[in-house]
């Protein structure tokens, strides 16, 4: 074997190397998991300082928008169990007590800080079942 | 009466496909004339079934014809013309047939234009008849659009309000299209080259014209809808690593890899596997790529088998990839002459580095792509993988593409010497070091920013560097003008200059991806009417709400006056779209692009150290009216201020002009000194 082609192995090994150690990193450390509230509150103290997407059901009369229609606060909750919810930036239109939302964020002490807040693109609304894969959508048709 | 009629021109021609593809093989195997002449009328007959049953369903589609279940599902009385006649595409259906139109298409355009191979031409029609009557099986059985509705409904859903909300939708997926359906050909030549063992290099010239087209659709398929993305969905990017995007990405990055490979098997015959392996791999993305966006699967692993369509597309991708393995590793050693590289650093191994990179960068997308879905169907668990991912992979690999961009053209084929390299090299060194310090001195910040901004700089230098040596060359010897030289060059060798056009197309589009990446401004905004905010260099007045209706929809504007600078610039009207067919509002962003603005007061603005090359991204996110005291009626809006966007739509274009440039055959050489491998290398081989 010519030395350039040994050279050209040992420089592909090294990429090689360099690209599975960035994919584990990034991978690992990118992962958001989607749940429902009692899903989260039944992982207990692994989920502080954890990304999660958490889908559930706005709580009815649990809705407070800030002055300034900037941050919004209510209680995420599927039928075993509910968490509050802070999401800064403006509501979107749909959004209202008793919808479908997916919120993603950070979980710290007893709050999900919400980053962004989508609404179910769907009139009617079921919350996930714990302990099932939720529809695409959880939307009843 | 359409909808029979549709169903029977479907099912002619997948039988006349099914017919036509074995006639090819057996004449392509026995020599015999006549069965070759079956194949050939099959993929003419084939072609005009298809554009009848396509003709068909737009007449459904135009004259409401609910009877017809595509109709039904997508179709709607109050939508516009445009909106009915594009929901061909709409949905899962529509699109399987749209895709066999393309490629009877395309399979009719290869014949006609390829009159040479004809040992290799009967094998290559099988291979596209074969795909055509897979696609064909699909629509014929399982998502048959012309299936009958039973009552007739009076009116339908119309298709989803995210599709009939921007012209675009017109354009951008029949490019994606025609750039996933044309990765067929090129792949159907090179199966066809496995089988007969023969790819000599007039074969490869024709394997690379026949992925240049679907390489060309491809870039402007993405470009095209990450504008989409940009000027519709409102969220003020325009790239979100979604596995849709993904799947895009990721046959148009294998299909470049391949166009890079394919001029080291050209000028040295080696990596001949390999390069055949890339465009076999970009096939099989762009069918995966299909059954992703297509089959429901992303919407939950479980969800894709209900249509009955996701299993056959998964049984397609396996016979595909089975086959093509079985294929690659027993013929593939045939193809290739013993070459080995001659010295670390040469063009060769630049080529084989970008391979490695670009195959690099598919794996970690395909694998963010796929790994929820087989966390899922392993575990159950519903996870996914969030965009720093991507964007903590993508941006290493990109600037060290980027850094290819720029030594590979540099390199010599075969062994190098240093000094001539570092002749070559150092004015672009320079620019691009020049470029962060012109940068650093305007105020601009962050390391991998600066990075992309120094190597963008670089590679534009070398690339133009290249260029006016070129010319020079030329001119020393021809005594043209520069323009003639440049002219009689591009005629000579399209190529080449072609390749060089799409990186300047390249360069254009990282620079607007790093800048509006990096530097992008955002805020919000409640405002009574009459009221301000400013953002960078603007300031917003919130002037009234101004609602009007359309036929499939009500559209609630608000009237925001915009000043640059001080500079009154008139006002937006970002709005919310409330379709007939859906309860949530569309929001519609409105975007004003600087580059539109006068020159003069950019000048200005550049001296002043601010970008005047931007958009201002206005969403109007929700409104509270108050009858009794209208002054107390507010409007949400959110605010994007997103520099250089511009370059990624205008360095689009440029890479598929270039594209189109590398596709035209070369002038004829009139003399031996012009040949294209010098005596010199020649030698090395």
């Amino acid at each position: 074997m010519r030395r350039s082609s040994r050279a050209l192995i040992v420089g592909g090994l090294v990429i090689a190397a360099a690209l599975a150690f960035i994919l584990y990193q990034g991978l690992s450390n990118n992962l958001v998991y989607y749940i429902t509230p009692s899903e989260l509150l039944a992982r207990g103290a692994a989920a502080q300082g954890q990304d999660f997407r958490l889908g559930g059901q706005v709580r009815p009369g649990s809705v407070h928008v800030s002055h300034g229609m900037h941050t919004v606060t209510f209680i995420l909750q599927d039928p075993r169990g509910a968490v509050h919810v802070i999401s800064e930036g403006i509501p979107p239109p749909m959004f209202r007590a008793g919808a479908g939302v997916v919120v993603e964020g950070i979980y710290r002490g007893d709050i999900f800080n919400a980053t962004t807040l989508m609404v179910k693109h769907c009139a009617t609304y079921r919350p996930p079942t714990p302990g099932t894969v939720p529809a695409p959508d959880n939307c009843v048709t | 009466m359409i909808g029979p009629l549709g169903h029977l021109a479907i099912m002619a021609a997948l039988v006349v496909a099914a017919a036509g593809s074995l006639a090819s093989f057996a004449g392509g195997r026995t020599g015999d004339h006549a069965l070759i002449a079956v194949g050939r009328r099959g993929v003419y007959i084939t072609a005009a079934l298809v554009t009848a049953a396509v003709i068909l369903m737009l007449t459904a589609l135009v004259t409401h014809d609910f009877a017809v279940k595509y109709v039904a599902d997508v179709g709607s009385r109050e939508t516009p013309l445009y909106y009915t006649v594009i929901s061909l595409w709409a949905a899962l259906e529509g699109s399987i047939l749209f895709w066999v139109f393309l490629l009877s298409l395309y399979t009719v355009a290869f014949l006609l234009t390829t009159r040479r191979f004809p040992t290799l031409l009967p094998y290559a029609t099988g291979v596209l008849l074969a795909i055509s009557a897979f696609f064909l099986f699909v629509i014929a059985g399982p998502g048959n659009p012309f299936a009958a509705v039973h009552p007739v409904p009076a009116d339908g859903a119309g298709p989803n309000p995210l599709l009939q909300n921007n012209w675009m939708m017109g354009v951008h997926p029949p490019l994606l299209y025609l750039g996933y359906v044309g990765l067929s050909v090129p792949y159907a030549v090179s199966v066809a080259a496995l089988l007969r063992g023969t790819a000599g290099s007039d074969v490869l010239r024709l394997i690379r014209r026949w992925a240049l087209v679907p390489w060309v659709f491809l870039t402007l398929g993405i470009v095209a809808g990450m504008w989409w993305s940009y000027a519709v969905l409102g969220w003020g990017g325009y790239w979100s690593w979604d596995p849709v995007e993904n799947a895009s990405v990721m046959p148009w990055l294998v299909t470049t890899a391949f166009l890079h490979s394919l001029q080291v098997q050209e000028r040295r015959r080696m990596l001949g596997t390999w390069t055949l392996s890339l465009i076999v791999t970009a096939f099989l993305l762009s069918i995966l790529g299909t059954f992703l966006t297509r089959s429901g699967v992303l919407a939950s692993v479980h969800s894709f088998t209900q249509s009955g369509v996701g299993p056959l597309f998964l049984v397609l991708f396996s016979a595909v990839l089975v086959s093509s393995i079985v294929l690659l590793t027993l013929r593939g050693g045939t193809l290739d002459a013993p070459g080995v590289l001659d010295a670390a650093l040469c063009r060769e191994s630049a080529f084989l580095v970008n391979n490695l990179l670009f195959i690099a960068l598919t794996f970690t997308i395909l694998l963010g792509t796929m790994f929820p879905l087989l966390v899922q169907a392993l575990q159950g668990s519903q996870l996914s993988v969030g965009a720093p991912y991507f964007d903590h992979v993508a941006v290493p690999i990109g600037i060290a593409v980027l850094f290819l961009m720029g030594v590979g053209p540099v390199l010599p084929w075969g062994a190098s010497r240093l000094d001539v390299l570092q002749y070559r090299l150092l004015p672009p060194v320079a620019a691009g070091t020049l470029a962060i310090i012109l940068l650093l001195v305007l105020g601009v910040r962050g390391v991998s920013a600066l990075i992309a901004f120094g190597l963008a700089a670089f590679v534009l230098a070398v690339t133009l560097g290249r260029v006016a040596g070129d010319i020079r060359t030329r001119r020393g010897n021809t005594s043209e003008s520069w323009v003639g030289a440049g002219a009689r060059l591009l005629a000579l060798n399209p190529r080449r200059y072609g390749g060089y056009l799409v990186h300047l197309g390249v360069i254009l589009v990282i620079v607007g991806i790093t800048a509006s990446g990096s530097y992008q401004l955002q805020g919000n905004a409640t405002l009574r009417p009459g009221e301000s905010a400013s953002i960078g260099a603007y300031r917003l007045t919130y002037l009234h709400l101004v609602p009007h209706g359309e036929s499939n929809r009500m559209v609630l504007g608000a009237s925001v006056r915009v000043a640059r600078a001080g500079r009154d610039l008139g006002t937006l009207t970002p709005s919310l779209n409330y379709y007939k067919n859906q309860s949530q509002p569309v929001p519609d962003p409105a975007i004003r692009s600087t580059f539109a603005g006068s020159p003069l007061s950019d000048g200005e603005q550049l001296l002043r150290g601010r970008n005047p090359f931007e958009d201002l991204y206005l969403v109007l996110q929700g409104f509270t009216v108050n009858r009794r005291h209208p002054a107390r009626s507010a409007v949400a809006l959110q605010v994007y201020v997103n520099p250089l966007v511009g370059c990624i739509w205008l360095g689009g274009g440029v890479m598929g002009i270039g594209g189109l440039l590398a596709m035209l055959p070369a002038r004829r050489r009139r003399t031996a000194r012009e040949m294209p491998v010098p005596a010199a290398e020649e030698a090395a081989v």
